[in-house]
């Protein structure tokens, strides 16, 4: 009864006011950046043909159909069909084998940096929370990580590891993880640093609150926006590593299709079929560059203090 | 200075022996035995023991690892698994190939990208502006390997202006013009994400030194557009960017592995691969070894580079 009645006096119900969400905050911001809708748009319809891909590829991606070999593109093809985008040295269609690439692609990005931030989260925020030995052990890793020449490193692990029983991309997907934490721990760092002076943060320790919960409930949320930023631009840094792995021989392994050991595979072909080495990329491309324009839209959109 | 630099030398020695401990453990615990590929599949058991033994693989790793340091500190990398050549000597081979190209790579970064940096920011917003961003998200989204390939669809294959693979040409005595030409693409490549990240600093840097107040000032005294962009704004804009530049050499490092394997180029990067694809054990361990030195290095080159722009800076 009480409560009815202070409600009712208060000066606009919650249905009056107007809604700022931060959803739609967000939104309108980001969709002024008419390059980064563009991204979000072109990154969705990936999506919707990596999940989709068996309904999708016109052709079983493996199979061998040597008559057809090296088909251009818009060939007539086996079953009544057409090879949108040709075939390779095998006549394995090559648009069913970059549908399905796209898995590839997409999860790799995805899994490593999961990993990458989760790890990076955990060693930035101790590291910028309780300062001291935690931090300068923590950076010094960080440093140490940052000068190792990293992509070499893959190699020889990915090179050494590979007769493992294990499926070979949960490989690739850990290890191009594992070693891409320091970026974001240096920056999860700077930003604690600052954020463990602020007033809401002394509000929560004088209340008593423990460190884990000041850290994960009050501290981290106002970190997120960079994080986001940083990792939607991470994910393409990792697509184009593994992607750099399967294009030297030595991350996914033929016949499973990636976008890089497509490129691997038919290069050799360059003279008499250059559209095989020609669309992998292509794709490749295109998703990078969609994924730097969403995070450049996310940028704007987030952390409106970093536009210029 | 002297100290800082001396300092900042003895702060790299544990990071190095960091990186050769980790890289050393995981080439030796991981599985696939070399002298298995060096013997040929039909010797008895005891010739594969007698192998391992010549080659110190029969030991612990610990006690190969701190053979191996032991030998490093005296200036020996070992010999190859492969041609039993000295591994120091193999790199030292290679390795200025792979600074001429990355040098060039770099020089290109930095000049194209500084001249695209400033036409764009002192024409913000115009056609040219837009171009710029246009360009520098294309530059950094192109994957490497696959513009190499690109490049060479149009100028080896189809146009048949330069040559694809290799530093000379088979048979002829080497010469400036002929490396050039074969390095036109290599470096281009190499360098193409240099240029996109450092015109788009450039530009970021220049518009916010432009707003100072000293350049105001020097465009009240009446001082013309020109001189007060390249005289008094360019300086002090070019100083961030120095940090990028350091920040971008180990990427060259990394990327040299990639250009070098794809166009033939006779670099570390390529010899890398190659030992890796080998499992030349020593050769890998000097090839980690020496990238991370150059990075190390170069972050230090960086770090000299921007106190001595800026005055501001202490050596600390």
């Amino acid at each position: 009864m009480r409560g009815n009645q202070l409600s009712s006096q208060a000066p606009l119900s919650p249905q009056e006011e107007p809604v700022f969400s931060f959803a739609r905050v967000f939104w309108r911001r980001f969709r002024r950046n008419r390059l980064a809708v563009l991204g979000a748009s072109i990154l969705i319809i990936l999506f919707a043909i990596a999940i989709l891909a068996p309904q999708l590829a016109p052709y079983d991606p493996l199979r061998i159909t040597l008559a057809k070999r090296f088909s251009p593109p818009g060939s007539p093809g086996v079953d009544g069909k057409v090879y949108v985008l040709g075939t390779d040295s095998y006549g394995r269609d090559l648009l069913s084998r970059m549908i399905y690439g796209a898995r590839i692609s997409l999860s790799v990005g995805f899994v490593s940096v999961g990993i990458a931030v989760s790890l990076g989260i955990i060693l930035g925020s101790l590291s910028g929370y309780y300062g001291g030995i935690v931090d300068t052990v923590i950076m010094r890793l960080t440093d140490m990580m940052l000068s190792i020449p990293v992509l070499f490193l893959i190699i020889t692990v990915l090179a050494f590891l590979g007769s493992g029983g294990f499926d070979r991309i949960y490989l690739i997907m850990g290890i191009i993880g594992v070693t891409s934490w320091p970026g974001v721990a240096r920056l999860v760092r700077a930003e604690f640093l600052s954020l463990r002076e602020r007033d809401f943060t002394e509000a929560a320790r004088a209340l008593g609150a423990p460190d884990p919960l000041i850290i994960f409930r009050h501290i981290l949320p106002n970190a997120m926006a960079p994080i986001i930023v940083s990792s939607t631009l991470r994910v393409a840094g990792s697509i184009l590593t593994e992607a750099s792995l399967s294009f030297l021989g030595i991350g996914v392994q033929p016949p499973t299709p990636s976008w890089g050991n497509m490129l691997y595979e038919n290069q050799a072909f360059l003279r008499n079929a250059a559209w095989a080495a020609t669309f992998p990329g292509l794709a490749i491309f295109v998703t990078l560059l969609s994924f730097y324009l969403v995070g450049d839209g996310l940028r704007d959109a987030l952390d409106p203090r970093l536009k210029e | 200075m002297r100290k800082y630099v001396i300092r900042r030398l003895l702060q790299a020695l544990p990071v190095l022996f960091g990186i050769t401990l980790i890289s050393f453990t995981i080439i030796h615990l991981a599985p696939g035995d070399p002298a298995a590929l060096l013997i040929d599949p039909e010797a008895s058991a005891e010739d594969v023991l007698r192998i391992r033994a010549a080659l110190g693989l029969d030991q612990p790793i610990y006690v190969q690892y701190v053979k191996w340091l032991g030998h490093v500190l005296r200036g020996d990398l070992g010999r190859s698994f492969l041609d039993g050549q000295p591994v120091l000597q193999k790199i030292m081979e290679v390795i200025p190939n792979t600074l001429q190209l990355t040098f060039i790579a770099f020089l290109l970064s930095l000049t194209v990208g500084i001249v695209v940096g400033v036409i764009s920011a002192t024409r913000r917003y115009s056609l040219i502006d837009h171009l710029s961003t246009v360009f520098a998200f294309i530059g950094i989204s192109l994957p490497n390997f696959w513009f190499g390939l690109m490049l060479m669809l149009l100028f080896s294959v189809t146009l048949r202006w330069l040559p694809s693979h290799g530093m000379h040409t088979y048979g002829i005595q080497p010469n400036f013009f002929d490396t050039s030409q074969h390095m036109i693409m290599p470096a281009l490549v190499l360098g193409l994400e240099g240029i996109a990240g450092i015109s788009r600093y450039m530009r970021s840097s220049l518009l916010e030194v432009i707003r100072q107040d000293y350049i105001r000032t020097a465009r009240a005294k009446g001082l013309a557009e020109r001189v007060v962009i390249y005289k008094h704004a360019i300086k002090n804009a070019l100083l961030p960017v120095i940090t990028i530049l350091g920040l971008s050499l180990p990427g060259l490092v990394s990327g040299a592995f990639i250009v070098e394997s794809l166009f033939a180029w006779p670099g570390m990067g390529r010899l890398g691969v190659q030992s890796v694809f080998t499992r030349d054990y020593p050769t890998i361990m000097g090839i980690n070894l020496m990238a991370s030195t150059l990075t190390v290095m170069f972050n230090l080159l960086a770090d000299l580079a921007y106190a001595m722009a800026d005055p501001r800076i202490k050596y600390n």
